[in-house]
């Protein structure tokens, strides 16, 4: 039933209203598919002809593709490619002078103890890259000289196809460069630190507004956008530039309050509506 | 969106043999009144509910049984019966203006009671709790179908929808609501409090959990009683003149070429009378037609007691390992029947719509979280209102028998 259920999918879809028919993905394959087309321009861009940076990326694929297949039979579930994701946005943001042992170890602990240990992609609340990166910072300090740089120019037909297809909520990003730019304005620093900002703007689409590591009810999302963008401006360093440290972090703490505020906006909208019923 | 102005009726001729299935009323204990053999007239009570004695189903048609077959655990699978010409059960006509407790019986003895059901759980009202409210679905299931008022006009079922407006805003001492498509002006008895409340025009504002919703959220100690329009219309006829009307309007819609049209035909006529020509309009090839909703695919053989629409799908070609050659061995084995994880996308907070937390109900209901889901209001929803979101979400889940699971977990709490 379930095979045919799937079949016919396209062909019911055509019989519900115009909402149900915006384009969009139906199937994890097709999903994690797009994830990794939408960050090949940023890969191209920011890798180039650094054979460091492939042979980084090339190490970090490995590495988590090891714990997706272990886990994966371990837990007699079929793997996808959401680890795979995973490690290309790693790739991005990892320092360039990062050791292989941490490499390794920055993969792992961020697919395993963000993902995997969940059950895998859907089942847990944090992003495997934010993880990951956060746990590399903490334990080597030193490594923030040499910051990975993102052009914004090549974030932008990834996130074009993210939030075009529905995958990306476009609220989550824009209320926190909306906080970000106006507590910026307020702090005298320059509104423009977040809003160009390359690798912030790839933070705020991929990271924060990861479907299973942000807000999912239309209020939470404003909100979670919102902690986001004042925690960047909060924990940038004295000298007001943008770094992968305060980025991660705003990003992380974010997500761990992103299911307090959806309880919180859920309660909210049972209760206006109750009264409005009632009233 | 578009409207076809020009709906043809196509009253098809009567089938040969009709079916009538016990899987329509949910955990029916039958209780058979007929017997194989035996010969029977249109409106007499055929089977029977051992325990909710309200639930009295009578034949839409005069004919012999043919038939009955069981299903497991005693359930009653369904009744054949072969149509011939007969008399017509009529019972003494009833006073119109009956209130509450007579005007309830008088339609639990006319077998028409099994029209009005109830959310939570949405079974056959029991007729001793008093409802909510009473809320009339004055709209077919689906979006495309003609306007109400267009197809009352056509069908000369005017007079009998506003006494039976009034005989069912009488049932119970409670507001009754008119639940109609915006723009669509429908017959309403005059001075009486029937309120109206209009829904839009995308294909959720036809669920019935959508209107529950909005107008009136269910609870256990109180139910909301919803009634199709088209029971309403059975009811004041037969308040009117003492016979039950049998035959159901279906709207017939295919997703691609195929002209949409209505069909009137008794409860209980095969699928296949339906197609083999007998006045609808013939099935192009490499298609088959469905009954009931089609987001839900229940495979069933006629037309139920609830349907009001009948869709024409394609039939794909089946997998090529599902035909000729076996399944190819996985490596990974992966379970069947496990609940996939839900990654949440802006199609699956459509899916449910006007809901606060849509994404947090549906990960209620894979985990089975009763409390979270009861909270979220998963009274005022059955089957039909989650079935969207199965087919949206890329976790497969089959979220109408999840939904069923948490209600079950309910009523029987």
């Amino acid at each position: 039933m379930q095979k045919s259920t799937n079949r016919l999918r396209s062909e019911r879809l055509a019989l519900v209203g115009r909402k149900l028919r915006l384009p969009t993905f139906y199937s994890r394959w097709a999903m994690d598919l797009a994830w990794l087309v939408a960050l090949l321009p940023i890969l191209i861009t920011a890798g180039g002809p650094r054979m460091v940076f492939w042979s980084n990326l090339t190490l970090l694929v490995v590495t988590v593709l090891i714990w997706q297949v272990l886990f994966a039979i371990a837990r007699r579930r079929p793997p996808d490619l959401a680890s795979v994701t995973a490690a290309l946005g790693l790739a991005i943001l990892l320092p360039a002078d990062t050791s292989v042992m941490m490499i390794i170890m920055t993969a792992s602990f961020g697919i395993v103890l963000a993902e995997l240990i969940f059950g895998g992609r859907g089942w847990s609340f944090l992003n495997p890259v934010v993880v990951g990166i956060t746990f590399l910072m903490f334990s080597t300090p030193a490594l923030s000289g040499a910051q990975a740089q993102v052009a914004t120019l090549a974030v932008l037909p990834g996130a074009a196809l993210l939030i075009g297809s529905g995958l990306v909520h476009w609220q989550t990003p824009l209320a926190a460069l909306l906080a970000s730019s106006t507590a910026a304005l307020l702090l005298n620093l320059s509104p423009q630190t977040v809003l160009v900002d390359g690798t912030a703007l790839f933070v705020l689409i991929f990271l924060v507004a990861d479907p299973v590591a942000s807000a999912h009810t239309r209020i939470g999302r404003w909100a979670h956008g919102a902690l986001v963008g004042l925690l960047i401006v909060a924990l940038l360093p004295a000298s007001g530039t943008v770094t992968v440290q305060a980025l991660c972090f705003a990003a992380l703490l974010g997500s761990i309050f992103a299911p307090l505020i959806d309880a919180g906006a859920t309660t909210l909208a049972i209760r206006t509506t109750r009264r409005a019923r009632n009233g | 969106m578009q409207k076809d102005t020009n709906w043809p009726i196509f009253p098809i001729e009567t089938p040969a043999r009709i079916l009538l299935s016990g899987a329509d009323y949910r955990g029916l204990r039958p209780d058979l009144s007929v017997s194989e053999g035996e010969r029977i007239s249109a409106g007499q009570i055929v089977f029977a509910d051992r325990k909710r004695r309200w639930i009295r189903i009578p034949s839409p048609v005069s004919g012999k049984v043919v038939s009955i077959e069981r299903g497991p655990r005693r359930t009653l699978k369904h009744i054949e019966i072969e149509v011939s010409d007969g008399p017509e059960t009529t019972r003494p006509s009833v006073d119109v203006a009956a209130k509450g407790a007579p005007a309830r019986q008088a339609l639990i003895d006319a077998g028409l009671w099994s029209a009005i059901r109830q959310r939570p759980f949405d079974s056959v009202s029991d007729p001793d709790i008093p409802p909510k409210a009473i809320l009339v679905t004055a709209m077919f299931s689906d979006h495309t179908a003609p306007s109400l008022a267009e197809v009352m006009a056509h069908s000369q079922t005017e007079d009998d929808f506003v006494i039976g407006l009034q005989f069912v805003s009488n049932l119970a001492a409670c507001p009754a609501v008119l639940c109609h498509v915006r723009g669509d002006v429908l017959p309403v008895p005059k001075n009486t409090g029937l309120k109206q409340v209009a829904f839009g025009l995308d294909h959720s504002d036809r669920f019935v959990g959508t209107h529950v919703r909005k107008i009136a959220p269910a609870s256990t100690d109180a139910p909301v009683w919803y009634v199709n329009w088209q029971d309403v219309v059975a009811i004041g006829h037969f308040a009117r003149t003492g016979v039950v009307p049998h035959n159901r309007l279906l709207c017939l819609r295919g997703a691609s070429s195929y002209r949409p049209v209505l069909i009137r035909t008794p409860v209980g006529t095969p699928i296949s009378a339906i197609t083999a020509g007998s006045g609808a309009p013939a099935l192009p090839s490499g298609t088959a037609m469905i009954t009931g909703d089609p987001l839900q695919l229940k495979g069933a053989v006629a037309v139920g007691r609830y349907d009001d629409r009948l869709s024409v799908v394609e039939i794909l070609p089946d997998a090529p390992w599902t035909t000729k050659h076996p399944r190819p061995k996985r490596f990974f084995q992966s379970n069947a029947n496990r609940i996939g994880p839900i990654i949440p996308h802006r199609q699956l907070g459509h899916s449910l719509p006007e809901h606060p937390a849509p994404i947090a109900f549906l990960r209620a209901l894979a985990a089975g979280d009763v409390e979270t889901a009861l909270r979220l209001g998963c009274l005022d929803l059955a089957e039909p209102d989650v079935a969207a979101c199965s087919l949206t979400c890329v976790s497969g889940n089959d979220y109408p028998a999840l939904l069923r699971r948490v209600l079950d977990d309910l009523a029987g709490a």
